[in-house]
C-alpha cells in the first residue's frame, strides 16, 4: 500500500478499493463513494423530480448506507424527492426483532418518517411460524414472495410511486451466477436491470448495482453510521448461501470479477421468444399479479391448509388448478 | 429384520436397489444409468455408444465424408473420444452420414525433441486404431493463464485445420469442462462467448464440435476403466489458486448436492445467442460490439460506469476482458 492517498497525495490512505486497487485516505473515498452513486442515479435516470420514494429499510448496512446517502444527495443536488423508510417485520425472533429498532433510530437521526408493515397483519403468519411448518429447505421462497408484496402494499400506503432497495454489486453478481446454475433464464434475462417492474405501477431502483459490498460495509464504518450486523439465522441453508461463498472465494482473488460477472450478465441474449406477461390483478387479494391468483395467496392457501409445499415445486400447476378448482 | 425392535418388517434405513439387474438384458448391473436404472458393463457401453453417436447425428453438422481435426492430448475425454470415434466408425454400415475421415492432433507446448517418448507413445495410441496423427507445436507459448492457455490450443488447431483443408475439428469437452469453461467465461467479463462455449458446434472462428457434451466426466472415466483404456478414471480436485480452481471445485461440489448443475449451465449457454460481428478479439475471437471504445452511449452499464470512473486505455484489438487482464498482467 503507498503512502498517500493516490488522489489527494496528502492524507495516508484507509482503504484500497477492490475494483481499480487504488488506495484513498477517508475523505476521498466519501467523495468518490457519495459520487459513483449519484453518477449511477442520474445516468440510469432513477428518479424525477417530485418522486416519493420508498426505502427499503431493514436495518442492515445496505439499507442504513442507502437512506443516508439518498438524504445527502437529495439535500445536495436538489433530486426533489419526498423520502420514506419502509421496514418489513417477517417476524424472525432473535433477528427482526432487533434489527427493527435500529430502523426506529434511524428514523430520528435521519428524520425520515417510517412506516413498518408485518407478515403478521398481513398474512396471519410469521417467518418462524412458516419454518415450523415447512422445514429449512424453501422458506426463502415464502420470505421472498411475502416481503415483496409487503414492501408494494406499504409503498401504496405511504403513496409512494418508486421503492429504492440497496441491493448492492455483491447481491447482483450472486444473482446473474443462480440464475445460470439453476437455469433459469426469464430471471437472468432482467435480473442485471437497474430498474426492474418499470410497467407496473411501483418501479424499483438498485442505486448501489455497481457500488461493492465491501465499500458499503466501510462507508458505514467510518461514517460511524448505526446499523445491525447479523444474517438472518435461517440464510445459511439457502442456496443463496453457496453460491455467496463461491463468489467471496472469487472476490479474494480476483476483486475485479464482481463487476466482470455484472457486465457478463448485462451482456446474456438469448433466443427465446418475448412472452410478455400480462398484468392483472389476483382474483383473491386484488393485488399485481400475472395470474388469476397471485404467488403470495397460493403459498397462503397451502399454509393454511397444512399442506406448505403445495405452491412449491414442479407440481404446482396442477395444485394452482386444485385450488382454483377448490375455492374460487 | 429391524434393528430398533427387532420386528421382522424390513429395516427401512436400508435404500432398496431396485437396479441390481440391468434393465436391458437382465444380468447383474454394476452401475446406475441416471434416469435410465442399472445397467451392467456391456449395456453401459452400447448406452455410451449410442448416446456418441446420436450426438453427432442429431446436430446435423457433420457431413458425408468430412475430414476432422481431433485434439488429442491423452487425458481421460480425449481418450474415451479416441476410443469411441474409433467404434463408431467401424460400425457405419447403412449410416452414412456418420461416415467421416479423422486425424488426430497433439499439441505439445514444451520441447518436441525432449518428450519425444510420450509423443511416440500417443501416436502408437491412435495409430493402433487406424487412424493418422500429427504433433504440432502451439502457434504462441507464452501464456499467463488457463483461459489463455486454452484459447492458444484451440486456434493452433483451428489453424491447423484450416491449412490442411480440414472441413471441422473436434475436441473431447465433456459437460464438467463445458460448464467450468462457460461459468468462468462469465466470471472473467466474457459472457458474450458464453454461447459458443456450451454450443455443439463453436463456430467463433471455426466450426469445432464437441460430441462429448451431454457426457459428465464421471460418464467417461466409467467408459474408460470399464473399456480398459490406457487413460486416467478421473482428476483430483484442482488445489491451484486461480478463478478457474475455484470454480471448478465449486460446480463439482454443488453437482453432488444439485445434480442438475451441469446440464442447467450448458443449458443456459446453448440458448445464448451470441451476435455475429465481424470485428472479433484478437485474443478470445469473440465478436465485439461496433462501439466497444466507445463510452459515450447514453445506456448505463458496467462497462460505461468503469470508462466514467477509472478511465482505462482500451486496446482496440481487444475485448473488455481480455483489455483487463492485459492491464492486471502489465
Amino acid at each position: 500500500m503507498t503512502l498517500d492517498c493516490d488522489i489527494c497525495h496528502e492524507n495516508p490512505p484507509i482503504i484500497k478499493r477492490p475494483r481499480n486497487q487504488k488506495a484513498l485516505c477517508k475523505q476521498c473515498f466519501f467523495l468518490a463513494f457519495e459520487e459513483e452513486i449519484h453518477y449511477t442515479i442520474v445516468k440510469g435516470k432513477l428518479f424525477s423530480s417530485g418522486d416519493v420514494v420508498a426505502i427499503g429499510a431493514s436495518g442492515g448496512k445496505d439499507s442504513t448506507v442507502l437512506a443516508y446517502i439518498l438524504k445527502l444527495l437529495n439535500d445536495k443536488y436538489s433530486y426533489g424527492l419526498k423520502l420514506y423508510l419502509l421496514s418489513v417485520d417477517e417476524g424472525i425472533t432473535g433477528y427482526r426483532d432487533h434489527s427493527l429498532a435500529t430502523v426506529k433510530r434511524n428514523e430520528v437521526q435521519y428524520a425520515i418518517p417510517l412506516k413498518i408493515v408485518s407478515y403478521k397483519d398481513l398474512y396471519g403468519w410469521t417467518m418462524d411460524d412458516i419454518v415450523k411448518a415447512t422445514g429449512l429447505k424453501n422458506n426463502c421462497t415464502f420470505c421472498g414472495v411475502f416481503r415483496r408484496q409487503a414492501l408494494d402494499r406499504g409503498a401504496l400506503i405511504i403513496g409512494a410511486n418508486k421503492v429504492v432497495t440497496g441491493h448492492n454489486a455483491d447481491d447482483i453478481a450472486e444473482t446473474v451466477l443462480m440464475n445460470i446454475l439453476r437455469g433459469d433464464v426469464t430471471r437472468l434475462k432482467r435480473c442485471t436491470d437497474i430498474i426492474t417492474g418499470e410497467e407496473d405501477a411501483l418501479p424499483r431502483c438498485k442505486p448501489f448495482k455497481y457500488i461493492y459490498e465491501r465499500e458499503i460495509v466501510m462507508y458505514a464504518y467510518f461514517k460511524k453510521l448505526d446499523y445491525f450486523a447479523t444474517e438472518c439465522v435461517y440464510a445459511p441453508n439457502s442456496y443463496r448461501g453457496h453460491v455467496r461463498t463461491f463468489l467471496k472465494d472469487l472476490e479474494r482473488i480476483r476483486p475485479a470479477c464482481i463487476l466482470d460477472i455484472i457486465h457478463s450478465g448485462e451482456n446474456l441474449t438469448f433466443n427465446q421468444p418475448n412472452n410478455s406477461i400480462k398484468r392483472g390483478n389476483c382474483i383473491r387479494c386484488g393485488f399485481v399479479s400475472s395470474n388469476d391468483i397471485c404467488k403470495a395467496c397460493l403459498l397462503l392457501e397451502g399454509l393454511n391448509k397444512g399442506l406448505p409445499k403445495l405452491a412449491i415445486g414442479k407440481k404446482k400447476q396442477k395444485q394452482q388448478a386444485l385450488l382454483q378448482y377448490n375455492n374460487f | 429384520m429391524c434393528d430398533d425392535c427387532s420386528c421382522s418388517s424390513v429395516d427401512k434405513r436400508i435404500q432398496t436397489f431396485d437396479d441390481q439387474k440391468c434393465k436391458k438384458c437382465g444380468e447383474a448391473s454394476v452401475i446406475k444409468v441416471h434416469q435410465q436404472g442399472g445397467h451392467c458393463v456391456e449395456c453401459f457401453l452400447i448406452h455410451c455408444r449410442h448416446k456418441f453417436a446420436a450426438s453427432i447425428g442429431k446436430a446435423n453438422d457433420v457431413k458425408y465424408k468430412s475430414k476432422v481435426a481431433v485434439g488429442y492430448n491423452a487425458g481421460s475425454s480425449s481418450t474415451a473420444l479416441l476410443h469411441l470415434l474409433s467404434t463408431m466408425l467401424s460400425r457405419i454400415g447403412k449410416r452414412k452420414k456418420l461416415e467421416f475421415i479423422c486425424h488426430f492432433v497433439y499439441i505439445c507446448f514444451e520441447d518436441l525433441d525432449e518428450n519425444s517418448q510420450t509423443i511416440e507413445s500417443l501416436q502408437s495410441n491412435v495409430t493402433s486404431l487406424g487412424f493418422t496423427f500429427s504433433c504440432i507445436q502451439p502457434i504462441a507459448t507464452f501464456h499467463y493463464n488457463r483461459y489463455l492457455k486454452r484459447e492458444i490450443m484451440l486456434k493452433t488447431l483451428c489453424n491447423f485445420a484450416a491449412s490442411g483443408n480440414f472441413d471441422y475439428c473436434m475436441i473431447g469437452w465433456t459437460s464438467n469442462s463445458i460448464a467450468i469453461n462457460g461459468l468462468s467465461d462469465v466470471i472473467t467479463g466474457r459472457g458474450d462467448g458464453f454461447g459458443f462455449t456450451a454450443k455443439f458446434n463453436d463456430n467463433k472462428l471455426f466450426p469445432i464440435l464437441k460430441p462429448l457434451k451431454d457426457f459428465t466426466d464421471k460418464e467417461i472415466g466409467l467408459y474408460n476403466y470399464f473399456s480398459k483404456t490406457p487413460a486416467p478414471i478421473y482428476s483430483l480436485l484442482n488445489d491451484s489458486i486461480s478463478t478457474y480452481a475455484v470454480t471448478e471445485n465449486f460446480v463439482r461440489g454443488l453437482q453432488s448436492g444439485y445434480i442438475s448443475t451441469l446440464s442447467n449451465i450448458v443449458n443456459i449457454g446453448s440458448k445464448h445467442s451470441s451476435s455475429v460481428n465481424q470485428n472479433k478479439c484478437e485474443v478470445c475471437s469473440i465478436p465485439m460490439p461496433n462501439h466497444v471504445n466507445d463510452s459515450n452511449t447514453d445506456k448505463l452499464t458496467a462497462r460505461s460506469f468503469l470508462d466514467h470512473f477509472d478511465k482505462p486505455k482500451y486496446l482496440k484489438t481487444l475485448c473488455y476482458a481480455c483489455n483487463l487482464q492485459n492491464f492486471e498482467n502489465g
